[in-house]
């Protein structure tokens, strides 16, 4: 079977080639028989990554240890869905998904665009089918760094058994979490190929935004689950009670979605005023280049993360590729500058054109500075010769100021007017926002100051921000729902249905602004109100936390296929009185790959808005007899305030994008 | 106008220097406190175990418990912060320290983030000052008042049209 899914690839380079060469002749010659046949070449190119993918999944699945591949990441006592998930255990198997991702995107835009006449979209399958070639050549074992998946054990050896996965990545969030961040990235290639496309074929007008409209929201939305879940899984596994770090992975991960989110508001001036035509296809050409170049940082190797399970030195052929598609772009923006440039002029600075440019300067803005602080242990190796960690506390403090100026631009993007924001509009539509707003703030400032916080500036201005965004878009719902309501004579409710049914888009975004303003409050509350607590403790003995009391209770063991839990009970007290128990442990798993075999299981137990989150120190292996017999546990408390308010956010955020995604035809009013 | 953007641009960047500054606080004090000292380092310096970017309070493995014993005795004999701390990161490594002062070649590093917020502000203003200046002179030669209308009113307007010819 192996040598199957080997010829698979194989052939794949040719189908690959045929599809480039085919639509290329087909759309300069104008022969329709050409451009069909390369059409089928990247449908071919599909059905035979698809069939190498399916050999390797059922290698996992039989666990055939005679493929290295399945060897390295998969073990007999490994349950059947982490044998199916190892497919992107390490580097060579998360090539060959990353590779059916875009042979599959492929196959969808030749399918969803079959009846289509003026070629756009075959000009937009010439990039992709380049992209698929890059991959191809990564997964066909040439290159150094990187073997074939496929590839057998040598002299034809056959292995007991498998190495087994990393532990860390034998977790639920594990199966969903990587897919749809490499579904969010991968699926980004479809946007940039329509600009290519549409640079190739000289039709720069708004038809390439509209026709990757929905491929470009998908993406953003399959980007924010993955970046989601992948904070919730950091949560869950590492131990260490938060969500986000600022890790190299992490920032790999969020600078495509930022660019994503600078360019479907951008998008919006195009389709609206016929302008930043330029501005569109840089934002994604940059988006689809910061996706290559995030997996350079971290593939490389260049840089440590907690999150880089697949490194090898590949990191070469990726920073190739974004210098060749880069510089592809660049020749073609060359090649049409004269049709880039926009008839309309922008009315006035105080208008909605004015906000979306300046959402755009905070967005890039942002990726910006994360990309210098992702580098900054590279650039100060270079120049000091010391290597340096750039902690989370940079971080925090250097996005703090355009990450609050954002999001007090989610409120005024919304209700300002386009071309021109008059006095009376001003009064109508920012007063009561204003007013709100500056209210929540003082109220944050006294209560904080109150309870005794000596820096509470941030925490007002955030307060601020949120509430006035909060107040602008309601106003929206409200004025917008009232208006349908009284014209249509429905009840409210029915006028904000209408409302949201009759354009999608602007509302679903509205929604997503909403999200937005709910994440940031959750941010506020579990990055800067957190508390931890250690020590050392026996069975019977108690910690307090903030108004928590824990106390030992009792220890347990138990056995699973392929690992081992321990841990102890803790009877949880809240102002002295029973709130239930938590149940921290230690997995040891039999087999761990390049893992550690050891693991945290930490507890984590929601109180209304609060997280008590327990994770234990290293435990021998019979945990009940080491406890029974005064061995001191070490134990970690965090309490975590709002942490659930950053998962309530994102989810609305997802609401608010799956509404926009819904809306099939752009309409002018955005 | 043109004094709004300049105004804005001169507020984000002082903000940024603020923020810089506060980076200041970070660097460490002495305190007389057993305790307060043991935080102050344990939250200095990063685990050496292999948990990426955790600092011994943060990490809950066995090394991180042993150099935090490690560390409580040497205070307790008389050691300072600093030379625990610098004997930690020559032994280990400095990209194990868990602190980034605004001080020598970190500066570059604070002050970055601001230079790159500016100078893109400085480009979206002239962007916004070109387009807006072939505006006004577009406006100069036919005088006639722009009124403009929120997307709201432009639906309304629509809708109203609608009913007009509807009822002809």
């Amino acid at each position: 079977m192996a040598e199957l899914g080997q010829a698979a690839i194989w052939l794949s380079v040719f189908s690959c080639l045929w599809a480039v060469v085919m639509l290329w002749m087909g759309l300069r010659h104008n022969n329709y028989n050409a451009v069909i046949s390369g059409r089928n070449g990247v449908v071919g190119t599909f059905a035979l990554i698809t069939l190498a993918t399916g050999v390797l999944i059922y290698g996992f699945v039989t666990s055939d240890f005679s493929m290295r591949y399945v060897v390295e990441v998969s073990s007999y006592d490994q349950p059947l869905m982490y044998k199916v998930t190892a497919l992107w255990g390490r580097m060579s198997g998360s090539l060959l998904f990353w590779l059916w991702l875009v042979t599959f995107f492929g196959a969808l835009v030749t399918w969803t665009n079959r009846r289509t006449t003026d070629h756009l979209a075959d000009y937009a399958l010439i990039p992709i089918s380049i992209v698929q070639l890059f991959f191809i050549i990564l997964v066909t074992g040439l290159v150094e760094g990187v073997y074939n998946p496929l590839e057998r054990l040598p002299n034809g050896a056959v292995a007991r058994d498998g190495a087994g996965m990393n532990p860390l990545l034998q977790t639920p969030s594990m199966v969903f979490h990587p897919p749809s961040l490499y579904v969010g990235f991968v699926s980004l290639t479809v946007p940039f190929a329509f600009a290519v496309g549409a640079l190739a074929a000289g039709k720069i007008g708004s038809e390439w935004i509209s026709r990757s409209r929905r491929w470009m929201m998908a993406s953003w939305l399959v980007l924010t689950i993955g970046i989601t879940l992948g904070g919730n899984w950091a949560y869950r596994e590492l131990g260490w009670g938060g969500y986000w770090a600022w890790d190299p992975v992490e920032n790999a991960s969020l600078m495509p979605w930022l660019l994503g989110t600078a360019y479907l508001h951008s998008v919006m001036i195009q389709e609206k005023r016929n302008m930043l035509k330029l501005w569109n296809i840089i934002l994604i050409t940059l988006a689809f280049e910061f996706t290559l170049l995030g997996t350079f940082i971290t593939r490389s190797g260049i840089i440590t993360s907690v999150h880089a399970f697949a490194q090898s030195d590949i990191g070469g052929y990726f920073l190739g590729f974004i210098l060749f598609s880069t510089l592809s772009v660049i020749g073609l923006l060359a090649y049409r500058w004269n049709d880039l440039k926009s008839p309309n002029r922008l009315e006035s600075l105080l208008s909605r054109e004015s906000a979306f440019l300046l959402n755009n300067w905070m967005l890039v803005g942002l990726t910006l500075i994360i990309l210098w602080g992702t580098l900054w242990p590279i650039i100060t190796e270079k120049v000091t010769g010391e290597k340096a960690a750039v902690p989370e506390a940079f971080f925090n403090q250097v996005v703090i100021i355009p990450g609050l100026f954002l999001l007090l631009l989610t409120g005024v993007g919304p209700i300002i007017s386009w071309k021109k924001l008059t006095p009376s509009n001003f009064k109508r539509m920012f007063a009561k926002p204003i007013i709100f707003g500056v209210g929540g703030g003082i109220l944050t400032w006294i209560y904080l100051a109150l309870k005794g916080h000596t820096t509470p500036i941030y925490s007002a201005l955030c307060i601020f921000a949120s509430v006035f965004v909060l107040v602008a878009i309601c106003d929206e719902f409200y004025r917008g729902s009232k208006l349908r309501a009284k014209r249509g004579e429905t009840s409210f409710f029915d006028g904000l249905i209408q409302l949201i049914q009759r354009n999608k888009r602007r509302y679903g975004g509205y929604i997503v602004h909403i999200g937005i303003m709910i994440l940031y409050v959750g941010i506020l509350g579990s990055k800067g109100y957190s508390l931890l607590e250690s020590k050392g403790l026996q069975l019977g003995e108690s910690m307090e936390v903030n108004n928590y009391k824990l106390t030992i209770q009792d220890a347990f063991q138990e056995e699973h296929p392929n690992f081992s839990l321990g841990g102890v009970v803790f009877a949880v007290e809240k102002d002295g009185k029973s709130m239930g128990t938590m149940r921290p442990a230690r997995g040891f798993y039999h087999k761990a790959g390049q893992g550690e075999q050891d693991t945290i299981e930490s507890s984590i137990r929601n109180f209304g808005l609060n997280d008590l989150y327990i994770a234990l120190g290293p435990l021998p292996q019979n945990v009940p007899a080491y406890v029974q017999s005064g061995g001191i546990v070490s134990v970690q408390v965090y309490h975590n305030p709002l942490v659930n308010v950053v998962w309530l956010g994102v989810a609305i955020m997802i609401i608010g994008g799956l509404v926009a995604i819904c809306e099939k035809h752009v309409k002018g009013n955005v | 106008m043109k004094n709004y953007y300049t105004v804005l641009l001169i507020l984000v960047s002082c903000s940024f220097l603020i923020s810089a500054a506060d980076a200041q606080e970070q660097e460490l004090t002495t305190d007389p406190s057993l305790e307060s000292n043991l935080d102050q380092l344990i939250t200095s310096v990063y685990c050496h175990c292999g948990c990426v970017r955790e600092t011994i309070k943060n990490c809950v493995c066995g090394n991180a418990q042993q150099i935090e014993m490690d560390f409580r005795n040497r205070l307790i004999n008389g050691g300072t912060i600093q030379q625990i701390r610098a004997d930690y990161l020559a032994r280990r490594g400095t990209q194990f320290s868990a602190l980034m002062p605004a001080k020598g070649f970190n500066i570059v590093a604070y002050a970055m983030p601001a230079v790159i917020i500016v100078l893109l502000g400085i480009i979206v203003f002239l962007v916004l000052k070109s387009k807006r200046s072939a505006v006004i002179a577009k406006e100069s030669v036919s005088a006639e008042p722009q009124q403009s209308a929120s997307a709201d009113q432009y639906e309304q307007i629509e809708e109203e049209l609608k009913r007009y010819k509807q009822q002809r």
